[in-house]
């Protein structure tokens, strides 16, 4: 199955993660950020946990991805990795995340990503495939 | 959609369904064409849609799809019983540009470009993940968003005449450092006086067409080929952060104006609301980092020119925000109102005798700076009176992107428009390759086409035409 794919925006970053469940498309969601700014092949040098609640799925992505984003913006980390485990209902889920990747400048990088967003955000869940479609601002 | 035309550069979307407002496109037939391949228009109407919209939902000839409103976008609601939303100003709050003069010629300047470039570069970090060379502790962080140049001015990095000449002065007094996050804050501490990547730059530029002369001089700029420098960064991770965290936190607060509204970007605070006035301090707070950033950009490249040429003087022309909301009073339908004005892409473009703008330019109204995209013309415009009248006291932005970084990628190697630029006499330094081709001239709408829209619409009027000697970017 493919894992990711990015599509046409004229000014930003859009692209869909897939994955067999939610788990799975949240952590080709995170993978892709980085490929937003390297083609480069990142190793899975550095580890982190992330722990967030949020009330819906969308909330949760969205939170999910911006830890990403901060990552980079503040430590110049590149995830190559992921493990995401997606508890709880709505009104109250929960994400445990262990994520790995490798410091920026170790790679050829350009551009940077300013923020997660909303807009066209889509989560698409049916039996055997989740596609979930991001917009990132840079 | 009913679209009618009103000129040869204004459209109207007629106000019918849920839109409260008609929306005004300020655009030529061309770029109305152009409009309608992404979603703008539906952009601007579902602006028109939010409630307590006054007058009208205007967009400006550079406008693109944007999130919740176009870029190139502006609304304008009351602060005594409108809202607010986070959206119609920007994830880059405070986005902006700054001109400079300099006392050079582009005879002197051209030979040396390549050692001025590389001096820029040294002393202005850009790129992803570029620290700054300024390390701030928490109390200097929370200074500079509270003071923005104020803090500048006090520290050395700036004069005077950068705060006279910069709007607002480079500072908006009701910021509140405590209504940032700390995730917000640990984003922007190492960043100030970083360029940053994507469409931001700086370049050094000559005057090669003075429309109004007068006017021209009044700015600063005295003859054509005198040597100017272009400054276009915003509010960096810190800003970014700012929108981001409100735009949930609104989401959370109200959660059915979420589930109604088209698109999630478009959520709003009541602008009487906690929610709302804690935002707009933060705003004005992320906006005077913006500020800020700027200038010590500004200090860093007056040094860099000082090393190429040791007499050179680079004084402020104006410094504008293009991502913003403001506190304006504004005439609608025959009624004063005072507004949260929202420019998303978009330039106040004040005329004369208006307040706010300095004492240096009262007769002539406000200079605005349009920044072409990399390699192309930029230009000086001045603010108007039918601005004030038409599209309450706006323009234009910039030139507005027609291609995706995707397909920029794709279709144009850094190397090939390197090449081309340096086949023109453009030098250019930047952190990457694709950072070029992403940023390739091709990609961006015409700027000679927008901003002569904006002139035939007396909303901002030719006063000269910059081309690029040389840039730097991320």
């Amino acid at each position: 199955m493919k894992k990711i794919k990015f599509l046409e925006h004229t000014a930003d970053v859009k692209y869909e993660a897939y994955g067999k469940d939610l788990n799975e498309a949240f952590e080709n969601a995170a993978i892709a950020v980085h490929q937003v700014i390297t083609q480069d092949k990142v190793r899975a040098k550095i580890k982190k946990e992330i722990k967030i609640k949020a009330k819906t799925k969308r909330a949760l992505l969205y939170d999910f991805i911006e830890e990403i984003v901060i990552l980079m913006d503040t430590t110049g980390l590149l995830i190559s990795k992921a493990k995401v485990n997606i508890e709880g209902e709505e009104n109250n889920y929960k994400l445990n995340a262990v994520i790995q990747g490798d410091l920026y400048k170790n790679y050829e990088c350009h551009g940077a990503i300013k923020s997660m967003t909303y807009s066209d955000m889509v989560i698409e869940e049916s039996k055997n495939k989740v596609k979930l479609t991001i917009v990132l601002d840079i | 959609m009913k679209i009618h035309k009103i000129n040869e550069v204004t459209y109207e979307i007629e106000k019918e369904g849920n839109m409260n407002v008609p929306v005004i496109v300020f655009a030529n037939e061309h770029i109305l064409e152009k409009l309608k391949q992404d979603n703008s228009l539906q952009q601007g109407i579902n602006v028109a849609c939010l409630p307590g919209i006054l007058g009208k939902s205007i967009m400006m000839p550079d406008a693109h799809q944007g999130y919740g409103f176009s870029i190139g976008g502006v609304a304008a609601f009351n602060v005594s019983d409108g809202l607010i939303t986070p959206g119609g100003i920007g994830f880059d709050i405070n986005c902006g540009v700054r001109l400079l003069t300099t006392n050079l010629t582009k005879d002197q300047v051209t030979p040396k470009i390549k050692e001025i470039l590389e001096a820029l570069f040294k002393h202005i970090p850009c790129g992803v993940g570029s620290g700054s060379k300024l390390k701030l502790s928490p109390i200097e962080l929370d200074d500079v968003l509270n003071r923005g140049m104020q803090w500048c001015f006090e520290k050395g990095y700036a004069t005077k005449e950068d705060l006279d000449l910069c709007e607002e002065n480079g500072y908006m007094k009701e910021a509140d450092a405590k209504e940032i996050s700390q995730k917000a804050k640990s984003r922007g501490k190492d960043q100030l006086g970083t360029l940053g990547a994507g469409n931001h730059f700086l370049e050094v530029q000559y005057a090669s067409e003075i429309f109004d002369k007068k006017t021209a001089s009044i700015f600063g700029i005295k003859d054509l080929n005198q040597v100017c420098v272009m400054i276009h960064c915003g509010s960096r991770g810190l800003g970014h952060q700012v929108c981001s965290d409100f735009l949930r936190e609104m989401e959370e607060a109200y959660p059915d104006v979420m589930e109604k509204l088209p698109e999630k970007d478009l959520i709003y605070a009541p602008a009487q609301s906690d929610i709302a006035k804690r935002y707009y301090k933060a705003m004005c707070a992320a906006a005077n980092f913006a500020w800020a950033n700027r200038q010590v950009i500004t200090f860093e490249v007056r040094k860099a020119f000082k090393e190429i040429f040791p007499n050179a003087e680079l004084l402020p022309v104006y410094d504008v925000a293009h991502n913003i909301a403001k506190k304006e009073e504004h005439l609608i339908n025959n009624e004063k109102h005072l507004v949260y004005l929202h420019r998303k892409g978009a330039t106040r473009a004040f005329g004369p005798g208006r307040k706010e703008i300095p004492n240096l330019y009262q007769k002539t109204g406000q200079p605005v700076i349009i920044p072409g995209s990399m390699g192309t013309a930029s230009f000086v415009l001045v603010g108007s009176e039918t601005a004030m009248k038409e599209s309450f006291g706006s323009t234009a932005h910039g030139a507005g992107r027609v291609m995706s970084r995707h397909a920029a990628i794709e279709q144009f190697r850094g190397e090939d428009v390197k090449r081309d630029l340096e086949k023109n006499n453009i030098a250019i330094k930047s952190a990457s390759w694709k950072g070029i081709s992403e940023e390739a001239p091709q990609v961006y709408k015409d700027i000679d086409e927008v901003v002569a829209v904006s002139n035939k619409a007396g909303i901002g009027n030719l006063v000269v035409k910059l081309k690029p000697i040389g840039v730097i970017k991320g």
